[in-house]
């Protein structure tokens, strides 16, 4: 009885009922006005120093916010765009020489290069809703055991829920802001991060969020991944940011994680004249997750 | 029964000693009366020293803040982007509080990144030109001259680490 009042409401109100069912799948886009930089260092156990340090950007809207590496994902479509050039563009290829695993060389001295290496940098976008508490993480996989051009790009959606963050009286200056210390034991780790009432955005980079002010730095207790802010700007013009999951496969956590820990070193690419190289790069890739649980 | 009452009796003191506040409400538009999502609602102490517990308000605008204070008197603040930081200073008890904002930009002070004056890549090492530069350089061989680790000879021949190098590109120039 239901469906056909609706359809008949429908009709009356001029709006089509087809159209009103998919876009509940569509997730609502947002537009960014503050963009911030965030230093990531990672530091081996029992190490002094970090042994990778990237710039990750966290785009802000007044809901979602975007959280990736430029850096890494322009490396990633350069190879990408050439694998792609080198199976639609076959005829002048004369030789390929595919070196995988003991046999990969390092071919940076080779002019025209182009190589993305797992290590450097971080490929995984994550979106986060400060509304829901909601985080949407993507990325792209080119494991060992597929072929190299078979990548495919998977995204597991995250309810991290309210974080339930301990605050402390105890302040400090970061960057000209005063700072206000906060605690956090999530997923394994226990994270100390200082957060400023003056900015009164509740985000942060990674999943971290749900803060009274913007975090502007935060690290674990082992000091093995740390994120401080080394930049601050407040767009001219909104940018739109959207959840691009198009060709994406949803997976689970625990899937998503097992992934990263199966991934390659890393992809190089070398075309001179006819002859191309394609080679991992040489060595190994060592996955440290940030959640251990 | 006596013993009862007593430990009732004693139950009801400890409570009163530091008993639960609960603040709650609504941001809303000054002007539709929409509510505001978003929005930083954070208790101090009467000093505004030590945060008691924050709240930040749902898709309606509503937030509900439970905390612990002696003290006779509270500090509510209401902040975020697009509104105008408010301050209430209210006695501490349960109590309903609505907030009624104004649409206001805040202008935040920029934080500029300075790019690393030397990075490596591969074999080469790449200097950041005019991270060295100075108002007084008026040839090239005064700015190397800064750069760690480059030594410029009086015949114009120019050393890294006492090895003289065999090239040397500016700005993508092979010289």
């Amino acid at each position: 009885m239901k469906r056909p009042i609706i359809a008949l409401w429908c009709f009356l109100s001029g709006c089509s009922y087809g159209p009103k069912k998919v876009q509940t799948n569509v997730i609502p886009a947002d537009q960014a006005t503050v963009t911030c930089y965030y230093l990531f260092s990672k530091t081996k156990e029992d190490e002094q120093f970090p042994y990778r340090s990237d710039t990750l950007v966290l785009d802000i809207g007044s809901r979602l916010s975007r959280f990736y590496d430029p850096a890494r994902l322009s490396r990633d479509s350069v190879v990408a765009a050439r694998l792609k050039d080198l199976t639609e563009n076959a005829q002048d290829i004369n030789s390929l020489e595919v070196r995988k695993d003991g046999r990969a060389k390092d071919l940076s001295d080779l002019p025209g290069t182009v190589s993305s290496s797992s290590d450097q940098g971080e490929s995984s976008r994550l979106y986060k809703n400060r509304v829901t508490n909601h985080v949407s993480v993507i990325d792209h996989f080119r494991t060992n055991d597929q072929n190299w051009t078979a990548g495919t790009d998977l995204f597991y959606e995250d309810d991290i829920g309210k974080l339930p963050w301990q605050l402390e009286n105890v302040t400090d200056t970061i960057l000209g802001y005063t700072c206000q210390k906060a605690r956090l034991q999530f997923r394994g780790r226990d994270y100390t991060a200082w957060f400023t009432a003056d900015i009164p955005i509740s985000d942060g980079p990674w999943k971290f969020m749900g803060l009274p002010g913007l975090i502007l730095k935060v690290e674990d207790s082992r000091q093995l991944f740390s994120f401080t802010l080394i930049g601050l700007r407040q767009l001219p013009a909104p940018v739109a940011i959207a959840i691009d999951k198009k060709g994406a496969v949803q997976c689970s956590r625990a899937d998503f994680e097992k992934l990263k820990k199966k991934q390659g070193t890393g992809l190089q690419f070398n075309k001179t004249g006819g002859h191309v190289i394609l080679s991992a790069v040489p060595g190994s890739f060592d996955y440290i997750p940030m959640e251990i649980e | 029964m006596r013993s009862i009452l007593l430990l009732a009796g004693l139950i009801w003191l400890a409570g009163g000693a530091c008993a639960q506040t609960t603040v709650s409400g609504k941001v809303y538009h000054k002007s539709d009366g929409n509510g505001m999502p978003g929005i930083h609602i954070v208790v101090k102490d009467k000093k505004t020293v030590a945060t008691l517990n924050f709240g930040i308000t749902d898709q309606n605008g509503a937030y509900r803040i439970t905390f612990t204070s002696a003290e006779d008197s509270i500090t509510v603040s209401a902040s975020g982007l697009n509104i105008g930081k408010q301050l209430f200073r209210l006695a501490n008890r349960s109590q309903v509080l609505d907030i009624a904002a104004d649409l206001q930009a805040i202008r935040l002070e920029d934080v500029k990144i300075t790019p690393p004056k030397i990075r490596k890549a591969g074999d080469t090492i790449n200097y950041r030109v005019d991270g060295f530069t100075g108002q007084n350089d008026r040839t090239i061989g005064e700015v190397l001259r800064k750069m760690p680790g480059i030594e410029v000879k009086s015949d114009g021949s120019i050393l890294y680490r006492d090895k003289p190098i065999n090239r040397f590109y500016i700005e993508d120039m092979d010289l």
